[in-house]
């Protein structure tokens, strides 16, 4: 009995800690795999690991950025090995608005789609450690200091990536403004 | 190098509030005189927002989250039935050697003794069980002891702050341009804390780890409401404010003016 209402504190301070990110955490790991299932098999794993070293953590722990680190520790040792075979598909996005797109759905649905995906492929124009930076500040919204903990640098390096992640998207998004003949990236996002 | 080129390769850090109190200071001020500069700044924010809301569009699997609590309860009951096991081991050891009540056992009875106790010691005693809870980082609260500290330090009456020493990250006197209207942005920037020390401008600024402190709850309710937290203290005004694991307590003798320092 005393196991049983052990395990279910420990899950449920667990629950409150950390399990609470796991769509922020799902959201990185999409946007890093780059596939539905192979970001929730690196969430699971991630929070699996997580539980197990639960207990050693202190009250004062950030959990959120403990959790990415987990995460991002994981893909990158899952990168390292030589991996199954999973069919890349570059239409990802694409398939999506199609799917999503129809002749019934009003023009500024398709436009707001179509710039959602420039964003994306902005951010993919992007290399690993710049899109990492820009998902975990802009998107989670984490600090500069829980991002250098997650990569493991100087926080003067994710200022630095972060300033030249940006600059090359608003390179992307300018062009992409001129050639919708807009005046500038504001009216294209 | 114009003000404009050094200044706009911290505009990414503004608009994440990751710059200090003096720096952010600095560039409103610029972007208040300056329309380009005001352009990108606006520009950057306007394209971390569509980051943002891009990113959080992408699709959320909705029974993730029920799943991942299923594997841990599943992963929950496999230890709890090891340690079960364990104890039933340890229950069964001891009754045989009750039973047997002989000094002299054999050998298997022995190691299979030490196998069931090293199990049972696997077990996590209550005490042990959540050792978070019994670590010995303690945050102090951001209390009256704190404030009248800071306050006698700011005045020049003492030195050190005990009861906030080890939440104190720094404590300087500001320099006199920083209260200056119409400063130039390149004074401000390139001022020297320690020529300030001979001409103090009034102001001091502490900054404390907000991991190491509480607040107390009419300092909470306003940093949340209006992100800002202002007390008068006779001669002394505090300013606290905070930005990621930091408090910044701005402390302004009342003679000054502060205009929309933070």
């Amino acid at each position: 009995m005393y196991l049983f209402f052990a395990g279910r504190k420990k899950r449920s301070a667990f629950a409150h800690d950390v399990l609470e990110h796991s769509d922020g955490l799902y959201r990185y790991a999409l946007k890093l795999t780059r596939d539905e299932q192979e970001a929730e098999d690196l969430v699971q794993e991630t929070l699996l690991k997580a539980y197990r070293n639960y207990s050693k953590t202190r009250t004062s722990s950030n959990y959120r950025a403990w959790a990415y680190t987990i995460l991002r520790n994981e893909f990158i040792s899952r990168k390292r090995k030589p991996k199954r075979e999973v069919p890349f598909d570059p239409d990802f996005d694409t398939d999506r608005l199609a799917t999503s797109s129809s002749e019934s759905e009003p023009f500024k649905n398709d436009w707001k789609q179509s710039v959602s995906d420039e964003i994306l492929l902005a951010l993919d124009g992007l290399g690993e450690t710049h899109r990492s930076v820009i998902l975990l500040c802009d998107v989670e919204g984490l600090t500069y200091e829980e991002i250098s903990q997650i990569m493991k640098c100087p926080i003067g390096t994710v200022r630095s990536r972060v300033f030249h992640a940006r600059k090359q998207l608003r390179q992307h998004l300018r062009e992409y403004a001129i050639q919708q003949g807009l005046e500038d990236i504001d009216e294209a996002v | 190098m114009k003000p404009c080129s050094a200044l706009s390769t911290h505009y990414s850090a503004f608009i994440d509030g990751e710059l200090t109190p003096l720096e952010s200071v600095a560039i409103r001020k610029h972007i208040q005189r300056c329309s380009k500069c005001r352009h990108d700044v606006q520009e950057l924010e306007n394209m971390k927002l569509a980051v943002h809301m891009h990113g959080t569009s992408s699709p959320i699997r909705p029974d993730l989250k029920k799943k991942l609590e299923g594997t841990l309860k599943a992963l929950e009951r496999r230890r709890t039935q090891r340690v079960q096991g364990g104890l039933l081991a340890v229950a069964a050891a001891v009754a045989i050697i009750v039973v047997i009540g002989s000094p002299t056992k054999s050998i298997s009875l022995q190691t299979t003794e030490r196998d069931s106790i090293e199990s049972a010691e696997s077990i996590t005693p209550i005490a042990q069980l959540s050792p978070r809870e019994h670590n010995t980082t303690e945050t102090k609260t951001l209390d009256e002891t704190v404030f009248s500290n800071l306050i006698k330090r700011h005045l020049g009456l003492n030195n050190p702050t005990p009861h906030a020493s080890k939440a104190l990250l720094s404590f300087e006197a500001l320099p006199v341009q920083f209260l200056e209207g119409g400063t130039q942005v390149r004074q401000v920037l390139n001022a020297s804390y320690q020529r300030c020390l001979q001409t103090r401008s009034g102001a001091s600024l502490a900054v404390l780890d907000a991991t190491q402190l509480e607040l107390p709850p009419q300092v909470e309710a306003s940093l949340d409401r209006i992100g800002v937290y202002v007390e008068q203290r006779d001669t002394v005004e505090l300013r606290i404010s905070q930005s990621g694991q930091r408090f910044f307590v701005l402390l302004t003798d009342k003679a000054h003016r502060l205009g929309d320092v933070i």
